[in-house]
């Protein structure tokens, strides 16, 4: 078993893909990738998902040599709340682009960055790893994304369903970038 | 972090700490008294079992039910899972790289790749104990009031004790390997306080205890605890009644109950040099390595003892009354109180985590460690504070790698 709650093993023979929601449902904007992952276990139930709090060592253990992961996670970067981030990174490449951290709150940011890092140092990196990111807003104790936030975790949904599609063979559709 | 410094001399230092339960508190208010257990899980991705217990012995005891036998038994094997797993994350990834001169973990993973998946898979190992018997591994659902939802089956059983057994081998690898780590001087000299327990290392039974006289139950624990909102910081300060700061976790539960270590980790303390009365706060990485491997044993203990009860839980009927609860987070002292009406409907909340008991102290140590540092550069500076705050693992340990440091030089 992985940290966290895996809903279905990838399917034998296949490519193997997991969707991370990452994030607290009680944090306000941070809940994000929970939110996501609750719409993609109905829009593709045989996916395999899980939902973690964006600690570097779970997420290396979780994503361990998969082919693809899809990783939703809140974004704090100045820019328009709701607005989406895509981000694709290579086994073997090491990127700059998850930015620094801003602070506390923010640090599940530099989680996925630090679970990289680490994961590539000990040689447990996905091949790829695709990061679906959503700006927030507000990241304080709370149980409700701020409306902006909330409105795009259906479109979210279906970019992660279509990178899944896109990865597995199933659907010819190309994964959409601009899901804001 | 603030450091304030005037003609040369340190005039303040405020450590700024960001704290979620003071929303989790009002937002039970209302609630039935079933739903803490669950909610309050969620409130901490790394210790969610030590609020689950701490609500769940508060709840019972408002209720007036003790959970006794193997449904408490379960509950302790649960939590040995938590503090292998907590332990394992910051001996490994927060603290080692300190020691070794290393930035970080992923520097530690590239130089010491072996340690540090000794590590991981020691972590992981607390992991699998947390999702066998708490349904998850970050917010456990199997735990409720009473009990448990559903009891692990025989061959679950089986093959966790096929797995602790490996913990036990890894765990003591892991005490001789930090144990021979070179520590920096320093005594401290705080008030220590954990949960002590005659017959066993104090996680969920057992009084509170210091080093200098204190003596009290849950309730009385609560009632010594004095709450303070300092302006810096969203988490309250808590400092005892008449005594004032003091120290939980570790180093604190290792003075007060090291004779009822089990052998194994008594014995491989010892073989480092890590006794009762040790007051380096740079040794507690030594210390969670061998509390980490006493949660190991205890849990292969617990295995190997249980016998399954009639029920996964027993009941727990509501009735008006205040309950408390107190057990040993990883991290140190977690304390709960709940005030019901007469239909299990939540009145009052109360939690008081480990790192708000430790804030006064962590800053009363920063204040003499800046006082002796004056010449070193703000960056230096920096890197020393950050070790200093990860010796007492507070919740902020994850962030204060990238501790902001504010220095006001006047």
């Amino acid at each position: 078993m992985r940290g966290g709650t895996v809903t279905s093993e990838p399917h034998a023979g296949r490519s193997s893909v997991l969707v991370i929601g990452v994030g607290n449902r009680f944090g306000s904007d941070d809940g994000i990738g929970p939110a996501v992952i609750d719409r993609v276990r109905q829009l593709c139930p045989e996916a395999a998902t899980l939902e973690v709090d964006g600690e570097a060592a779970r997420l290396v253990e979780a994503w361990d040599n998969a082919d693809l992961v899809v990783l939703v996670d809140a974004v704090r970067s100045g820019v328009s709340p709701g607005t989406a981030h895509r981000l694709v990174i290579d086994r073997g490449s090491s990127p700059d682009e998850f930015g620094e951290p801003t602070g506390a709150t923010s640090s599940h940011a530099a989680g996925v960055a630090e679970a990289w890092a680490l994961g590539a140092a000990l040689g447990r990196t996905p091949a790829r790893l695709v990061v679906l990111g959503v700006e927030g807003a507000d990241f304080d104790p709370g149980y409700r994304l701020t409306d902006e936030v909330a409105r795009a975790v259906p479109c979210t949904a279906r970019a992660v369903r279509d990178e899944i599609h896109a990865a597995t063979g199933e659907d010819d559709r190309q994964p959409r970038t601009g899901v804001a | 972090m603030l450091v304030d410094i005037e003609d040369g001399a340190v005039s303040n230092v405020q450590l700024r700490i960001y704290e979620p339960p003071r929303f989790f508190e009002a937002f039970l208010v209302g609630r039935a008294y079933t739903e803490p257990a669950d909610i309050t899980a969620r409130i901490c991705g790394i210790c969610p079992v030590a609020y689950q217990m701490s609500a769940c012995l508060a709840l019972e005891d408002a209720c007036g039910v003790r959970v006794e036998g193997p449904l408490h038994d379960l509950r302790r094997l649960l939590y040995c899972g938590e503090w292998i797993e907590s332990h394992t994350l910051h001996v490994h990834l927060l603290h080692a790289p300190d020691f070794l001169g290393f930035d970080g973990a992923i520097d530690l993973a590239q130089a010491h790749r072996a340690e540090v998946e000794r590590g991981l898979e020691l972590k992981k190992i607390g992991n699998e104990i947390v999702e066998v018997i708490g349904g998850r591994a970050i917010h456990p659902v199997n735990v409720r009031l009473g009990g448990f939802y559903r009891l692990p089956t025989r061959k679950e059983r089986r093959d966790l004790r096929e797995r602790v057994l490996r913990a036990i081998d890894l765990a003591t690898e892991v005490v001789a390997w930090v144990g021979g780590f070179d520590f920096p001087e320093l005594t401290h000299d705080h008030e220590m306080v954990a949960l002590v327990d005659p017959d066993r290392y104090g996680v969920m039974d057992g009084r509170v205890i210091s080093d200098r006289g204190l003596d009290v139950d849950a309730a009385g624990f609560g009632a010594a605890i004095a709450e303070e909102q300092v302006p810096w910081s969203t988490a309250l300060q808590a400092h005892l009644l008449e005594r004032g700061n003091y120290l939980v976790g570790p180093m604190a539960r290792l003075a007060l109950g090291y004779g009822n270590l089990l052998p194994p980790a008594r014995e491989a303390a010892q073989a480092v040099g890590l006794g009762p009365d040790t007051r380096n706060p740079f040794r507690s990485i030594v210390t969670r390595a061998v509390e980490t491997l006493h949660a190991c044993v205890e849990a292969l203990e617990i295995l190997d003892g249980w016998e399954e009860p009639e029920a996964p839980a027993v009941p727990v009927e509501p009735r008006a009354g205040e309950g408390h609860g107190v057990t040993e987070a990883p991290r140190g002292l977690l304390y709960h109180r709940y005030v019901l009406d007469e239909d299990g409907t939540i009145l009052e909340v109360q939690i008081t985590p480990p790192t708000s008991q430790n804030q006064a102290t962590i800053e009363h140590d920063l204040f003499h460690l800046v006082e002796r540092s004056l010449d070193l550069d703000d960056l230096t500076l920096q890197h020393l504070a950050e070790q200093a705050i990860r010796n007492y693992d507070p919740c902020i340990s994850c962030a204060t790698h990238f501790l902001d440091m504010e220095v006001r030089r006047r």
